[in-house]
């Protein structure tokens, strides 16, 4: 049974009303997997080219330094992930409290917010598992010496 | 306020769209199917843009491929049954294997979830059509086009030969000089051009064409698991098609990009070939585990259990996808702890597959499951699956892998994953949506045979080549000596092989049976909650009579899900009758947006594949007018395609003007 409204009013979230900005969103959306990317590709990039510049396999890395400059990647991209978790964090409370606390105009914020609480739901998992992603990657650098042998 | 009076500069090209009913047997319903009906015979044959044709071609051609490819197989199985067996000569048996997976995996696994989802998106999302109807035949056409063109050097003993990843040098000119590798360059690049159209079109479909209401939170995980691949291939195509195009340049016009002699680099291809592989394995699942997650719910009476968990699992899996190529390159000699890096990444992606599996899982536990055999098929995918992930977390072990690369134990890997979590979702999807598809039901009894007979022969076909591969038996050897002591291990493989193969034949006499003396389906046979469920069986061209307002996630289950108090309108909405027209809906939303006039069928796309097709013939031949020509004739059909129509002119509605109306 269709309510009495005019049809392009009926049932459809509400513009204008979110109070989540689009770039928060993003940020919890793709925050941490974005970092998680950068540690990527840099580590690999550095740790590949550190202990095989050219045409042979090198005993010990280019720079000396390259444990340090691979764990300050790692140590900035997990900062970055926790930080747009924290983001996600923020908005799913927000989300919250305004299920909690609707205001006046119920029906029509409710979809809304359901899907306000949806992406402020996927940043929170997508944050949480790039956060443990960024953290795997940076156990390499713990548990590998760089150009050793496997065998 | 008036809506259409705020705005009055774009009065040209505003118009409200009309709202009410169109029944069966109305005017407005009679003129909707004048309207969308692709004309019969030939002409509309080849001229069609409906993405249900589109969608059910799709699948046949991918499954007639799938059974090609079926036959290499049983033929290597023949062939490595016992020892010493002589039935193929090397070289026949290096084509066969290489044949049997360019076709397994690009002519079939993908193109065949295209043609589930060509066809149900629509549906699925609330429209009546896809956003690039024409786009869409064009991409059949060209897969259709490339299919024939890989298989074009088969016959005549020509075929690609040098494996599906085609390693160089041995695919170099140096090491392989028929016209074998470069059938496999230009066909690749050719099918290349058809998986990006087509993923053009799905992104832009899901964001554009959404019924209104159906805001982002609201799209079926199906929807989600293609727009993922989507956006994939998109990302990943361009690598392997660059990476054949500097293999074809090499070997027809002297470049040296591989050619380590001259200062080219073999592990460039590696490189190239898998940043586009690994992303491919993922393309070729998700949407396989869409499926699953929004057909599983109906044989389980409740929704699926975390929506968006398993949404994002989806999401996730993708990306992760593409930072673990190197795991099929630990074996190369790159540096330690370069590996490690791709090593730890790899087993990441374990979680949120484990994600997705505990979901279908709990949906089973706490639903209360009717043993169908769609639903057998989607049970038995979860157990594949778990096989498959967990000797795929095994080989992400970098020390482990080094022992197993090139083993049997990757080809049952490999198997496990792309049957388990591919052709078993892909027949309970043709079990399911079959009455949608042709309006008539499959036959139970013959489908439990199908499914007990399949799964039962995957299990003995493939299980046994873990420990084959522990064994020590090495993949892509054409046969092996009696004392190796893997004679039981490979009679049990192809005995299984051949079983499997017996449940593909059950499978498809019940398809062949059924589509004559199936019992007839009514809109709804299974009471499943999505739209596509809500009209008819076979559906009408229009799909939908008026397009929808959506107000949960199941609109068909409202009553009896917890879907809050808003319900949908299925029978009343906007009715679009003035030419092919549909609704775009904005992004997120899904706020209707503007009144789309949709493109009738036409001849240029099919013209457009076939220069596109006979121009890469050109290149392969080396006949270079003859491939200019070619060219130049697309670009006519092109030309043709582009042409503006005065159908197409109003392009723009009042939508905007409505909503700014509505919010002030």
């Amino acid at each position: 049974m269709l309510p009495d409204t005019e049809p392009l009013a009926f049932n459809l979230p509400a513009s204008g009303a979110s109070r989540m900005s689009a770039m928060r969103t993003l940020t919890a959306l793709f925050g941490a997997p974005l970092l998680w990317v950068v540690q990527m590709s840099l580590s690999e990039a550095l740790a590949a080219y550190a202990c095989y510049p050219h045409q042979a396999p090198l005993a010990a890395p280019v720079w000396s330094s390259l444990v340090l400059m691979l764990a300050g990647i790692s140590l900035i991209c997990l900062i970055g992930a926790l930080l747009s978790g924290f983001t996600a964090w923020s908005l799913w409370r927000q989300a919250e409290q305004e299920r909690k606390f609707p205001g006046t105009d119920k029906n029509r914020l409710a979809d809304a917010q359901g899907r306000r609480r949806f992406l402020a739901r996927l940043g929170m998992m997508s944050s949480l598992l790039f956060i443990i992603a960024t953290l795997f990657t940076g156990c390499a650098i713990i548990f590998v010496s760089p150009c050793s042998s496997w065998f | 306020m008036n809506p259409i009076a705020k705005n009055s500069s774009d009065a040209p090209l505003m118009r409200v769209p009309e709202f009410g009913r169109a029944p069966l047997g109305s005017a407005a319903e009679k003129r909707l199917a004048s309207l969308w009906e692709t004309l019969p015979g030939w002409r509309g044959w080849l001229a069609t843009v409906d993405h249900k044709e589109i969608g059910l071609r799709y699948i046949i051609t991918a499954f007639v491929f799938l059974l090609i490819g079926g036959v290499e197989a049983l033929v290597m199985r023949v062939q490595l049954a016992r020892p010493d067996q002589a039935l193929l000569t090397p070289e026949q048996y290096n084509q066969l294997f290489t044949m049997h997976g360019v076709t397994m995996i690009f002519l079939y696994s993908l193109p065949i979830l295209s043609g589930f989802s060509n066809y149900l998106w629509p549906l699925l999302l609330g429209s009546r059509d896809m956003a690039f109807p024409r786009l869409n035949a064009l991409s059949y056409w060209l897969f259709l086009f490339a299919g024939i063109f890989l298989y074009v050097s088969f016959p005549v003993g020509q075929a690609p030969n040098a494996g599906w990843f085609n390693y160089v040098p041995l695919s170099s000119l140096e090491f392989d000089t028929g016209p074998n590798i470069d059938v496999y360059a230009l066909g690749m690049v050719l099918l290349g051009i058809s998986t990006t159209v087509g993923s053009i079109n799905f992104v832009v479909t899901l964001f554009r064409m959404r019924a209104p209401g159906m805001s982002i939170n609201r799209v079926p995980i199906m929807v989600w698991g293609t727009l993922t691949a989507s956006v994939g291939n998109l990302l990943a195509v361009p690598s392997v098609s660059l990476a054949f195009f500097l293999l074809w340049l090499d070997r027809q016009t002297g470049t040296h990009f591989f050619d380590v002699s001259n200062g080219g680099k073999p592990l460039l291809w590696q490189h190239l070939f898998w940043m586009f592989g690994h992303p491919w394995v993922y393309v070729v699942v998700l949407p396989a585990m869409g499926i699953v997650s929004d057909a599983l719910p109906t044989f389980c009476r409740r929704p699926l259990v975390g929506y968006a968990a398993v949404a994002l699992s989806t999401m996730a899996t993708m990306l992760l996808g593409f930072e673990v190529w190197i795991h099929h390159m630990f074996a190369t000699g790159l540096p330690t702890l370069a590996l490690s890096f791709f090593g730890a990444a790899s087993m990441v992606i374990s979680i949120p597959s484990a994600v997705a599996v505990f979901a279908w899982i709990a949906t089973i536990w706490l639903g209360r499951p009717v043993f169908t055999t769609p639903f057998l098929f989607f049970a038995g995918f979860v157990m594949l699956f778990v096989i498959g992930g967990v000797s795929g977390v095994m080989t992400a072990a970098v020390p482990l892998d080094f022992q197993l690369t090139d083993t049997y134990f990757v080809v049952a890997h490999l198997h496990y994953v792309l049957l388990g979590i591919n052709v078993f979702p892909v027949v309970g999807g043709i079990y399911y949506w079959f009455p949608k598809f042709f309006g008539r039901m499959m036959d139970e009894r013959l489908g439990k045979w199908s499914f007990w007979v399949m799964f039962t022969g995957f299990n003995i076909g493939f299980f046994p080549m873990h420990i084959a591969g522990l064994m020590g038996m090495p993949r892509r050897i054409y046969t092996y000596s009696g004392d190796m002591g893997w004679n039981t291990i490979n009679m049990v493989t192809s005995i299984g092989a051949f079983l499997f193969a017996a449940g593909i034949l059950i499978f498809m006499v019940n398809a062949l049976i059924s589509l004559k003396r199936g019992a007839l389906a009514g809109n709804n046979p299974w009471d499943a909650a999505t739209l596509e469920w809500s009209v008819s069986s076979p559906p009408p061209a229009y799909n939908f009579a008026v397009i929808p307002l959506i107000a949960s996630r199941h609109p068909l289950w409202e009553n009896r899900a917890d879907e809050g108090a808003a319900r949908s309108s299925l029978d009343e909405g906007y009715l679009l009758l003035q030419g092919r027209e549909t609704l775009a809906t904005t992004p997120l939303d899904a706020r209707p947006d503007l009144i789309l006039k949709m493109p009738d069928d036409s001849y240029a796309p099919f013209f457009l594949g076939l220069f596109s097709a006979l121009m890469f013939a050109g290149l392969l031949l080396q006949w270079w007018d003859f491939a200019g020509l070619m060219a130049i004739a697309g670009g006519i059909a092109l030309t043709a395609w582009m042409w503006p129509g005065r159908k197409q002119e109003q392009s723009a509605s009042a939508m905007h003007s409505a909503r700014d109306a509505e919010h002030g």
